[in-house]
């Protein structure tokens, strides 16, 4: 290891441990009660998290174990049927619709297939937060920030691209970009590298981390990368039946003898969590 | 059957319901900044100018029809002199403006439901909301007033070219006086006859870009859910449009 990384790796000790100490006194993220269902199904039942302030917290969970539906809670796009989530102090679902729009400007999302806008082209796409802000920005120093961006997650000269000429992780990756050009407070990411190549998905990991480091971004990331996961995470969170079945620092989390994770991060067919499965459509409210 | 026809009258409700509550989204945000000059133009372009060849062919045919249609009826009573009136009053005051809304109906509202449609189902309308973007205020503002005031417009050039077809079989295919033919088709026309037919054209492009955008706006279900909402936004567009004419008919004169 040269002496730059291990630098680097010191420095990233340091700020998660920070995170960690400092969680219980400033939080962030507060959820409580979480409960959400679609029809029949029950996704969210009765979430209970706290992310601290400039934390990285990783979510795992199985496939449709409710994790973007978790994401989508943070940040407004659905409403709990019951429950509450405070971000910085305010109660989100309390906005009116004007006020959480503005609320809003203090995030950075990014969605497992990109959602970019087809009818624009990639610059357009990573530009558009920008293009939003008042007072409005110079087009030259929208331009160079996009192309910064897109030089970040490795698409330099793709600006004039459509998103249909992209392939599925290139138009993710673009995404990402979008999320993070306004460099906000709270970042969170669906599935991030999913797709990725590694050195890709090193590239993007470093970018959170980085994004931590210097402006101290909360960020709350969902991944099916385990590897990705530990890297970046200050701690890791378990979504299972629609509530949170443990939350650790990825070293502990890592050494935890709970049946179900054990199966996760072993990435066993045969087990407790496959088995539990069933149970989750009729879970008690 | 009373179940499956309560069911139906719930549906109906919660569709009205949805349509004025996304017109009453459209009317707070209208005044809002920022305004996307880019999002009007390009609507505006969409409705208005891309729409004309279509808007003009149904005029045109429509003018002659009608022309070909009356001239040989009124022929047997001797009156068929009267055939520019009848042709241009019913133009004016009627067909220019219902056929025009059904041909943007079906082009621009089937459009409006399918773009906004796919948008839903493929998150870019999230995106949308957590970019700090209002997705009624960005998407469907624009849409709907561009429609409502290009359709007018539309509708100016289909009266012209719709008397300009019913002249055309009148004096050219069936032989009338030229000169008896253009007098009679604006001794009995009215500035009333000329605007009410523009105000309707108003109101319909109003109700066919709100419903459009509102079927797109509430898709669920992936390409099928897309394909239903584009089949909502042209049915509903339409009948809501045939709906609307006989009212506003009955207002105004």
């Amino acid at each position: 290891m040269t002496e730059a990384a291990k630098n680097e790796a010191a420095m990233n000790k340091a700020v998660k441990n920070e995170a960690v100490m400092t969680q219980e006194t400033s939080s962030m993220i507060r959820v409580r009660g979480l409960r959400k269902a679609f029809g029949e199904k029950k996704v969210l039942n009765g979430l209970d998290l706290d992310v601290a302030r400039g934390e990285s917290l990783v979510v795992l969970g199985g496939s449709g174990s409710g994790k973007s539906v978790l994401l989508k809670h943070l940040i407004g796009l659905l409403r709990p049927d019951e429950g509450s989530v405070v971000v910085d102090g305010i109660d989100i679902h309390g906005l009116d619709r004007g006020e959480l729009t503005d609320f809003r400007r203090r995030y950075g999302m990014s969605f497992q297939e990109g959602a970019l806008f087809d009818s624009m082209s990639v610059g357009e796409n990573v530009g558009f937060p920008l293009t939003r802000q008042r007072p409005r920005k110079a087009r030259r120093e929208i331009q160079a920030r996009v192309e910064e961006c897109l030089g970040l997650v490795g698409l330099d000269g793709t600006a004039h691209k459509m998103p249909s000429e992209l392939s599925g992780g290139m138009r993710r990756r673009v995404g990402f970009a979008r999320s993070i050009v306004l460099e906000p407070e709270i970042l969170l990411f669906d599935e991030p590298t999913t797709g990725l190549d590694p050195i890709m998905t090193a590239v993007i990991d470093d970018i959170i981390l980085g994004m931590r480091r210097q402006l101290g971004s909360t960020a709350i990331t969902i991944t099916h990368d385990l590897k990705s996961a530990f890297r970046i995470a200050d701690r890791v969170a378990m979504l299972h039946k629609g509530r949170i079945l443990a939350v650790e620092t990825a070293e502990r989390f890592q050494q935890l003898d709970d049946p179900r994770i054990r199966q996760f991060l072993d990435g066993r067919a045969e087990g407790p969590m496959t088995s539990d499965q069933p149970d989750l459509e009729s879970s008690p409210a | 059957m009373s179940q499956i026809f309560t069911q139906r009258l719930e549906a109906t409700v919660e569709e009205i319901g949805r349509v004025t509550l996304i017109f009453g989204r459209v009317l707070a945000w209208t005044f809002r900044r920022p305004f996307d000059l880019r999002q009007w133009l390009t609507q505006m372009v969409r409705v208005g100018i891309d729409s004309v060849p279509v808007v003009l062919l149904t005029a045109l045919f429509t003018g002659m029809v009608m022309a070909l249609q009356i001239f040989t009826v009124l022929v047997r009573f001797g009156a068929e002199g009267y055939v520019g009136s009848i042709v241009g009053l019913a133009m004016v005051r009627e067909l220019a403006a219902v056929l025009g809304a059904l041909m943007i109906a079906g082009r621009c509202g089937a459009a409006m439901g399918a773009e906004i449609g796919t948008m839903r189902v493929t998150e870019q309308i999230d995106a949308l909301e957590v970019l700090a973007t209002d997705p009624v205020h960005y998407l469907i503002v624009p849409r709907v007033w561009a429609t409502t005031l290009m359709l007018p417009l539309l509708v100016v050039l289909a009266d012209a070219v719709g008397i300009a077809g019913g002249y055309l079989v009148a004096v050219v295919v069936m032989g009338a006086n030229s000169g008896t033919y253009m007098d009679t088709t604006f001794q009995y026309m009215q500035l009333d006859d000329l605007t009410s037919g523009w105000i309707k054209a108003a109101v319909f492009g109003m109700l066919i870009a709100t419903i459009g955008c509102a079927k797109g706006f509430y898709t669920r279900g992936g390409a099928e859910g897309v394909g239903r909402a584009t089949t909502a936004a042209v049915v509903t567009g339409s009948i809501a449009v045939l709906i609307a004419n006989f009212f506003l008919t009955k207002l105004m004169f």
